[in-house]
């Protein structure tokens, strides 16, 4: 019986929020804006940071998994094959800083959405705090990985 | 001059008849050196409007409604109580959604102020936006008190100790006001299953209220992809609340109760 009413309320919600759309899209409204007038921040520029980096680092992985199956020669070939190209050093060390740029920011972003799932530093201030933490260790961290 | 100002200004207040003297002394009080002379750009309206003027209160929604009585009658805003409480005027300032009643208006008059109605909504007119959506997400997450024996409503309090009431500081005093929900981009992106932070908190208010004892049912039903789990901890609604309140935190204990809390079937009556 309880659930039966249950079931009624969400139809009633269902069918409310059904009305919204419907008469919205009849009366053909136009949609504030969103993006174009949104003032960025720090935290918003980091979030969409931390997505950027997840999805360029697992579609890296992806790609490299997918040219392991696909590309003719094994990976020892290519391996010695990029051994003999000559790069100079400026852009190896440019190259490395901007592979582990995005690991780096990418691990200590986690640790900082990890904390958060604990409960742990949502004030404000913390959230910046924890955030310039997140960028100089990054940075730091790039660096280090870069110049070894 | 200040001094005699107030004590003009109540003197005068008794004799509301005399409108005119107290509004202008209530001015000078409120603008000693705030000049009103911004341009506002508002959207919808399609009008660039500036106005220079010495005279008018120092919020946001003091100019707007400067600009509907002397500029243009048909700029369309929704505002009540002018103090911050009523969560009506809420729009997107400068980028931020704030209410218009306590934003100041900038001194600085060589930077232009922008007006948006509530970002992602449908606008009904102007600055007004179609806030159904939004109650009826409220509506659908039970926002009273339920009692699993009824026998006792109405007889005498429901006793709650000083602990258990403090939980619900920093919760109970949410307006409503969408400014939260509207400005996290991922109600932007799922308004229609997404419930938003704004709601998510009085949900999560209605969780920890001791008083309550459907707490495992309130849980289970943010049990999908959707109403819950859509938020990405962005902590654009935590910047953004006029009151000083923090949705972001409220939804992080949500999700911790929903990983720890044992689905029960509630008892058939």
């Amino acid at each position: 019986m309880c659930q039966f009413y249950t079931c009624l309320k969400n139809m009633w919600f269902l069918c409310e929020m059904s009305k919204f759309w419907a008469k919205n899209t009849r009366l053909n409204r136009p949609v504030s804006p969103h993006i174009s007038i949104y003032k960025w921040s720090i935290p918003m520029m980091m979030s969409i940071s931390h997505r950027g980096t997840g999805v360029a680092l697992s579609s890296g992985i992806s790609a490299f998994a997918l040219a392991a199956l696909v590309l003719p020669e094994s990976y020892p070939y290519y391996l010695d094959l990029i051994h003999s190209m000559t790069f100079g050093p400026q852009f190896l060390a440019f190259s490395k800083f901007a592979l582990a740029f995005p690991v780096a920011y990418h691990t200590f972003n986690g640790i900082r959405h990890l904390a958060w799932d604990l409960g742990k530093g949502f004030k404000i201030p913390e959230v910046y705090r924890s955030g310039y933490i997140v960028v100089a260790l990054t940075v730091l961290t790039s660096i280090g990985l870069a110049t070894m | 001059k200040m001094f005699a100002c107030i004590s003009f200004t109540r003197s005068a207040v008794a004799f509301r008849n005399c409108r005119t003297l107290v509004v202008s002394c209530v001015y000078e009080f409120a603008s000693v050196s705030i000049l009103c002379v911004c341009k506002v750009i508002i959207k919808y309206h399609k009008i660039l409007m500036t106005f220079s003027h010495p005279r008018c209160g120092p919020m946001v929604l003091d100019a707007l409604i400067k600009i509907k009585n002397e500029m243009d009658l048909t700029l369309t805003f929704r505002r009540s109580c002018r103090e911050g409480i009523c969560g009506s005027c809420a729009m997107n300032i400068n980028g931020g959604n704030t209410l218009a009643c306590l934003n100041k208006i900038d001194t600085n008059t060589s930077k232009v102020m922008k007006i948006y109605p509530l970002p992602r909504m449908y606008v009904v007119k102007d600055l007004v936006p179609d806030m159904s959506n939004f109650f009826a997400q409220y509506k659908s997450i039970e926002p009273y008190l339920k009692k699993k024996d009824e026998s006792k409503q109405g007889k005498e309090q429901y006793l709650q100790s000083i602990e258990d009431r403090q939980k619900l500081d920093g919760l109970y005093e949410c307006l409503l006001c969408a400014c939260c929900s509207t400005s996290c981009p991922s109600y932007w992106w799922n308004g229609d299953k997404y419930l938003g932070p704004a709601v998510l908190t009085q949900a999560y208010r209605w969780m920890i209220d001791s008083r309550d004892d459907f707490i495992e049912e309130r849980l289970s039903k943010l049990q999908d992809p959707f109403s819950l789990y859509r938020c990405h901890t962005i902590m654009n609604c935590t910047k953004t609340c006029p009151k000083g309140l923090n949705p972001g935190k409220a939804i992080a204990e949500i999700k911790k109760m929903m990983a720890t809390y044992k689905e029960k079937r509630s008892s058939a009556i």
